[in-house]
């Protein structure tokens, strides 16, 4: 038995260590590295890339990536509550319809998508015009490229993540708890309180992870919906690489935002389990 | 409103998409009584007790709680508790914060909490289970969370929706002493929703026999099993023998009701119907012959019925009893060793099966299949329904 859940345990386990800790460990060594004249990398052990990060410019970047990410989060939970529990109390056919809609959009290019939005959104486009034309607006309204755009870009891109697991958490509820809840005198506040939000906690968790984990990631999001101006961890990271060729600066930065995503999940799940 | 009455129910009705589900119900709890609601799944017992819950509400009609019409009040609103099938504890809360519940909703104040919550789960003898999670439990541990939980806010009634449905058989034996003692302890009404007729008889003070969303009988177990008022009571409620025919013959004379034999289908009959008197009639009944019985008044010759006659009621020996009225000649089928009782399926000459039950003694002879033998009752013993 136990041989055979260790055969068993092999492939995941060989999966982690090609895919996982390998580019991991050769980040770590490029990380300790310096940049060579023309971009190339030379191999030394120092900390210079990661004493370069404590510079206010860069700090910035992080701190706003991190207000950004836990913002977008807020939003989708916000959204994605009522979304998830309207679809949960669905009958079958209209829960598999709605999840079969959620994922639609993944099927097309994420670039596509946000080039879609940047139509709907600009000065010229169909939001503006037609609220022009009518008269609603003397002006047009310019959200594109700025900081409200990259919001919106946010949540529009991760809303499915938080949507999938609370749902998923939410379809399980016995409806008898929320009768019994209501026959033991329970408000609706109460009802969601004390019933609907504790037992929702698992999806809620999951979805606040994946949302808040991808969002620092994202390059392409801020780049395109708020045309350059507002740059996260991942435009800085992404720049390092491609652009200004100093590979050993941004695995140091890779590995920064990962220790801080990480240390702030820690403590999100440690306060979500005693609580 | 009179005080004696925990709940009355007025002429209620609910139809679901066109369908009534509930149909004209009229019945009340008096205070400190086990009422059950018997009947088959889809008679519309369940809806009944969701209205009263105020899960559901009623198209028409009016449901009165202490003086009080709650019809369309919401469930959080009337002074009723319930107790779920599958118990719908809170898989998220301790046995104790579960008890709690009802009186932490209504802000009662904590040292009151403690007491009242303490109190009652000492009442269902769970007093150390406190801290205990629901799913740590077993099936009947959790069903007296589930009674603590609805107890301790002190209802003017309790409903019960099939609480035994979730338990294994030798555990609900045992679950329905204790719920019967303890609702005798604490003196709640309860309302009791099953479809399992022994339970009902057990434990009901009173049983209401619903079909098709009507109430077709209310009265004592007792008076259920032995005065049936229609053919679906007597074959739900117990097991009896129903036979076809028609009344040949009314005697003009009344019998004194109380001259009729006591604990016969007859006495109970007078007393259902609190008539006084009761009518010897003769029926030709299909396969069987021409049979005596005691009827209330409203038969007349002519008329079609149906001879409701329980298992246990007849007869069975291979040598003619003189003072049993009725008597037909059959041939055991089968024989059913159960213990405590002999079952028997016999065939008359007719080829009509019946069903025989007699108390099992070790000097009376166990039939065997092929046996000759004669099946004889007392006239008092049949109940002819309409």
């Amino acid at each position: 038995m136990t041989r055979l859940k260790a055969r068993l345990s092999l492939p995941p386990l060989l999966w982690l260590a090609v895919f996982y800790a390998l580019p991991l460990g050769l980040i770590i060594l490029v990380s300790s590295a310096a940049r060579g004249t023309y971009g190339g990398i030379l191999w030394s052990l120092s900390f210079k890339s990661y004493l370069r990060f404590f510079d206010p410019l860069y700090l910035g970047v992080l701190a706003r990536s991190i207000a950004v990410a836990a913002l977008s989060t807020v939003l989708c939970v916000l959204l994605g509550f009522p979304i998830s529990w309207w679809m949960a109390r669905l009958g079958k056919r209209g829960q598999q319809i709605m999840v079969l809609l959620i994922l639609i959009p993944f099927w097309t290019n994420v670039l596509v998508r946000l080039y879609a939005w940047m139509f709907l959104l600009g000065s010229s486009g169909p939001f503006n015009s037609l609220a022009l034309r009518s008269g609603l607006l003397r002006a047009p309204l310019e959200v594109l490229y700025t900081w409200k755009a990259v919001l919106l870009g946010f949540v529009y891109g991760q809303l499915p993540f938080m949507i999938l697991p609370l749902y998923a958490s939410l379809e399980k509820i016995d409806k008898s708890l929320i009768e019994a809840a209501r026959d033991l005198y329970a408000s609706s506040w109460q009802v969601f309180r004390r019933v609907i939000l504790p037992l929702s906690k698992p999806g809620l968790v999951a979805g606040s992870v994946l949302v808040f984990a991808s969002i620092p990631c994202d390059f392409v999001t801020p780049d395109l919906m708020g045309g350059s101006k507002y740059a996260l961890m991942g435009n800085l990271i992404q720049q390092q690489y491609l652009v200004v060729r100093d590979w050993p600066f941004g695995s140091a930065l890779s590995l920064i935002q990962m220790l801080v995503i990480g240390a702030g999940l820690l403590l999100y799940l440690r306060q979500e389990q005693s609580a | 409103m009179s005080e004696q009455f925990s709940v009355e129910v007025k002429e209620i009705s609910k139809s679901f998409h066109g369908v009534t589900v509930v149909r004209d119900v009229d019945f009340d709890i008096r205070k400190g009584e086990f009422f059950a609601l018997l009947g088959p799944s889809g008679c519309g017992k369940t809806t009944l007790l969701r209205m009263i819950a105020g899960f559901e509400y009623p198209d028409k009609g009016s449901i009165w709680i202490r003086g009080r019409d709650v019809a369309s009040v919401p469930a959080n609103d009337r002074p009723v508790n319930m107790v779920f099938q599958h118990y719908a504890l809170f898989p998220h809360l301790s046995v104790f914060e579960n008890a709690a519940f009802g009186l932490r909703m209504r802000r009662v104040p904590e040292p009151e909490v403690r007491r009242r919550a303490d109190d009652v789960l000492g009442v269902v003898q769970l007093k150390d289970l406190g801290p205990r999670m629901p799913a740590e439990l077993s099936g009947g541990q959790q069903q007296r969370v589930a009674l603590a939980r609805a107890l301790v806010n002190q209802p003017e009634l309790l409903l019960l929706d099939e609480p035994m449905a979730a338990l294994d058989e030798k555990l609900r034996e045992d679950m329905r002493e204790e719920l019967k003692a303890l609702q005798h302890r604490i003196g709640v009404s309860f309302l009791y929703v099953t479809h399992d007729q022994e339970e009902a008889l057990e434990l009901a003070d009173r049983i209401a026999v619903m079909e098709k969303g009507r109430i077709i009988q209310i009265g004592a177990p007792q008076e259920i099993y032995e005065s049936p008022k229609t053919a679906f009571v007597a074959d739900f409620v117990g097991v009896s023998n129903l036979l076809k025919g028609k009344v040949a013959e009314v005697e003009q004379l009344l019998v004194e009701a109380a001259s009729l034999p006591p604990g016969t289908a007859a006495a109970a009959a007078s007393a259902q119907a609190s008539s006084a008197a009761m009518r010897r009639v003769w029926l030709e009944v299909e396969g069987v012959g021409r049979i005596e019985a005691f009827t209330g008044d409203g038969f007349q010759a002519g008329e079609a019925v149906t001879l409701s006659l329980r298992p246990e009621r007849i007869h069975l020996s291979t040598s003619q009893v003189s003072e049993l009225e009725n008597r037909v000649s059959a041939i055991v089928q089968r024989a059913i060793f159960l213990g405590s009782d002999i079952h028997y399926h016999v065939r008359l000459a007719s080829g009509l099966l019946l069903r025989v039950q007699t108390i099992y003694s070790p000097i009376r002879r166990v039939r065997k299949e092929g046996d000759r033998v004669y099946l004889m009752w007392r006239s008092e013993d049949a109940t002819v329904l309409a």
